[in-house]
C-alpha cells in the first residue's frame, strides 16, 4: 500500500504564498476554472472523436479538411452553433425555456467536481461521494422535463416524458452497480474507492469480486448507455426517427447546451466506470517487476484519461453498431431484466463480501 | 461569515416558499418548491450534516420533485392560471400554518431553555420526541461523532443497529410500508389496463 498525498504542488504553492482565507478562495476559484476548461476541451475532443469513429464504422474518413486530421472541425461546428440566431418561439414559457438547457450541464459539471483525476487532482472528496453522484445526476432529468414542457409543443412534451421515463428507470440499475462497489470497498468516497483497488490488475473491482464485479461492470455499461441517451438506447431523441424529442424547439445556444451536456456526461460516466471498476488513476500492474516500474512511472491522470478514453470508445462502438430498441422493449429490458439481475448481483456480492471470498 | 450565509439562505428560502404558495401558475409553484428543497439541503450543509443534505437532494429533487413535475406537466396547461383560493381555504390554511408556527416557536423556546440550563448538546432529547426517525438519527449521530458531523458511516450504523439506540425495527417497518405502496400501485395500474383492454 502506497500512501498517496492529496495535496497538489500548485495548491501547496498558493497556500504557501497567500494568507489562509485568500488561499482557500484562490484554490477554489482555480479548480472551478480548470474544471470549466476541461468541460470545454472534453466536449470539443469528443465531438471530433464521435465524428471520426462514426465515419470509420461506416467506411468513411470523417472530417479531414479543417486542421490536421480535421481536429479543428469541432471548433468550426461550435462557432456555427454560437453564431446561429437563438430563436424563441412565441408561445413558450420563457423562464422554463431558458432555465432548462442550463440544468443538465450543471449536473455533469457537479459530477466532475468529485471525480478523482489523480491522487492529488480532485476538487472535493465528500465521504458520501456516491450519494452525491446519485443526487446531482437527477438534474439532467429535471432539465429535460422542464425543457420539453416549456417548449409548448406536443412532440417535445412526449419526447421529454419518454426521456424522463428512460432516465429514471435506468438510473436505478446504474446506482445499484455502483452500490456494489461501495459495499465491497466499504467507503462512499471516490478517492478511497480507487485506493481500495491498489495492487495488481486483479485487485480492480471488476476482477476482485469473482463474477459479480464483471457482471456489475457490464450492467453499468448498459445502463449508463441508456442514462446518456446514446444509441442503441437513445429513445429520447432518436434523430433519424422522431421529431427531435425534447429539444425540437431549441436552436443555437439552447440546443448546443443540451448537446454539450451529453458529451460531458459521457466523459463523466466513463470516468465513473473507470473509477469504480478499473482502478481509476492507478497504473495497471501485472506482477512483472520491470514492466510494473515503467507503468507506475506514468502519472496517474494519464492512466485515468486512458481508461476513460477506452470506455468512451466502447460507448461510441455501441452506438454505431447496434440497432435502436423500441421504447417498450427499452423499458422492459430495464424493469424485467437489468433491475432484477443487478439486485441478484448485489445479493451475490453481499454474500461474497460477508464470506470473505474476495480474490487475494 | 456563517451567520451571513444563514441569513442569506433563509431569506432566499422564505422567498421561494412564498412563491410556492402564492404562484398562480402550477409550474412556477413547482419550481418554487424545488428552490425550497435546494435551500433546505444547503441549510443542512451549513449544519455540517453532509449526508442528510445529500439524501435531501437525492430523494426530494432526484425523486419526488420529478414526480411532482410529471404530474404538473401532464395535468396543467402552459401559462395556465389557477383561480385564487376561496376565503374558507385562506382561513384553514392560516390556521394550519399558525398552529405549526406556534408549535415550532414552543419547540425552539424549550430547546433554548435546556441549552441554556446545561451547556451540553441537550437539544437531542427535545428533537427526538418531536421530529421523525431520520432527524433524530442525524442529531444523535452528530453528538456521537466528534466535530458534529452526521456522517454516512454513523448514520448507517445507527439505522441498522438492533440495540436500544438503533433504528433497525423502524427501518425494516418502513421497507414493509414501501412494499405495500408498490403492491398497491401495481394493483391499481393493472386494474386499469384490464378494464381498458
Amino acid at each position: 500500500m502506497i500512501a498517496y498525498s492529496a495535496n497538489h504542488p500548485v495548491g501547496d504553492f498558493i497556500r504557501a504564498n497567500l494568507p489562509a482565507p485568500l488561499a482557500a478562495l484562490a484554490n477554489g476559484a482555480l479548480s472551478v476554472v480548470v474544471l470549466m476548461v476541461l468541460v470545454v476541451v472534453v466536449a470539443i475532443l469528443l465531438v471530433w472523436l464521435e465524428r471520426k469513429v462514426c465515419a470509420r464504422f461506416q467506411a468513411r474518413l470523417g472530417p479531414t479538411r479543417v486542421g490536421p486530421f480535421g481536429l479543428l472541425q469541432p471548433i468550426a461546428d461550435s462557432l456555427k452553433l454560437l453564431l446561429k440566431e437563438n430563436i424563441k418561439p412565441r408561445a413558450v414559457d420563457t423562464l422554463a425555456y431558458f432555465l432548462a438547457p442550463l440544468l443538465p450541464i450543471t449536473g455533469s459539471f457537479l459530477v466532475l467536481a468529485v471525480m478523482p483525476f489523480d491522487h492529488n487532482l480532485q476538487v472535493a472528496d465528500p465521504q458520501a461521494g456516491m450519494v452525491y453522484i446519485a443526487a446531482v445526476s437527477g438534474m439532467g432529468i429535471l432539465g429535460i422535463l422542464i425543457g420539453g414542457w416549456g417548449s409548448n409543443n406536443k412532440y417535445s412534451l412526449l419526447g421529454s416524458m419518454r426521456a424522463g421515463a428512460q432516465l429514471f428507470s435506468y438510473e436505478l440499475s446504474m446506482v445499484l452497480c455502483m452500490l456494489l462497489v461501495v459495499m465491497a470497498s466499504g467507503t462512499g468516497s471516490l478517492r478511497e474507492i480507487v485506493l481500495s483497488q491498489q495492487g495488481t490488475v486483479r485487485d480492480w473491482w471488476i476482477f476482485k469480486l469473482p463474477g459479480a464485479g464483471a457482471l456489475a461492470f457490464v450492467l453499468y455499461l448498459i445502463s449508463s448507455t441508456a442514462e446518456l441517451n446514446r444509441g442503441p438506447l437513445d429513445l429520447s431523441e432518436a434523430e433519424s426517427e422522431l421529431a427531435g424529442g425534447f429539444h425540437t424547439e431549441y436552436s443555437g445556444m439552447g440546443f448546443s447546451m443540451f448537446f454539450l451536456a451529453e458529451f460531458v456526461n459521457m466523459f463523466a460516466s466513463a470516468g465513473l466506470g473507470a473509477t469504480f471498476f478499473l482502478g481509476g488513476f492507478l497504473a495497471p500492474q501485472f506482477g512483472i517487476g520491470p514492466l510494473d516500474h515503467i507503468l507506475a512511472f506514468i502519472p496517474g491522470f494519464i492512466w485515468f484519461f486512458a481508461k476513460t478514453g477506452a470506455l468512451i470508445f466502447m460507448y461510441m462502438w455501441f452506438r454505431w453498431t447496434f440497432p435502436r430498441l423500441r421504447i417498450d422493449h427499452l423499458l422492459s429490458l430495464e424493469w424485467k431484466f437489468l433491475l432484477p439481475v443487478s439486485m441478484a448481483n448485489l445479493l451475490l456480492a453481499a454474500t461474497l463480501v460477508t464470506l470473505g471470498w474476495i480474490l487475494p | 461569515m456563517r451567520d451571513l450565509f444563514f441569513y442569506g439562505l433563509s431569506a432566499a428560502l422564505l422567498g421561494m416558499a412564498v412563491i410556492t404558495v402564492l404562484a398562480r401558475n402550477l409550474f412556477r409553484a413547482a419550481l418554487g418548491l424545488l428552490g425550497v428543497l435546494v435551500g433546505t439541503a444547503a441549510l443542512f450543509l451549513l449544519l455540517q450534516a453532509e449526508m442528510v443534505a445529500l439524501v435531501q437532494v437525492m430523494v426530494y429533487i432526484g425523486g419526488i420533485m420529478i414526480f411532482v413535475l410529471y404530474a404538473v406537466l401532464l395535468t396543467s396547461e402552459l401559462g395556465g392560471k389557477m383561480p385564487g383560493p376561496s376565503p374558507l381555504k385562506w382561513v384553514f390554511g392560516l390556521a394550519v400554518a399558525g398552529t405549526a408556527l406556534a408549535f415550532l416557536v414552543d419547540l425552539v423556546h424549550k430547546a433554548h431553555c435546556t441549552l441554556a440550563a446545561s451547556l451540553m448538546p441537550a437539544a437531542d432529547g427535545a428533537n427526538d420526541a418531536a421530529t421523525g426517525a431520520v432527524n433524530a438519527a442525524a442529531s444523535s449521530g452528530a453528538t456521537a461523532v466528534s466535530g458534529g458531523v452526521a456522517s454516512m458511516h454513523s448514520l448507517g450504523l445507527r439505522l441498522l443497529d438492533a440495540g436500544p439506540n438503533g433504528f433497525l425495527v423502524p427501518f425494516e417497518l418502513i421497507s414493509v410500508l414501501l412494499l405495500a405502496a408498490m403492491v398497491g400501485a401495481i394493483a391499481l395500474a393493472r386494474h386499469d389496463t384490464r378494464e381498458g383492454a
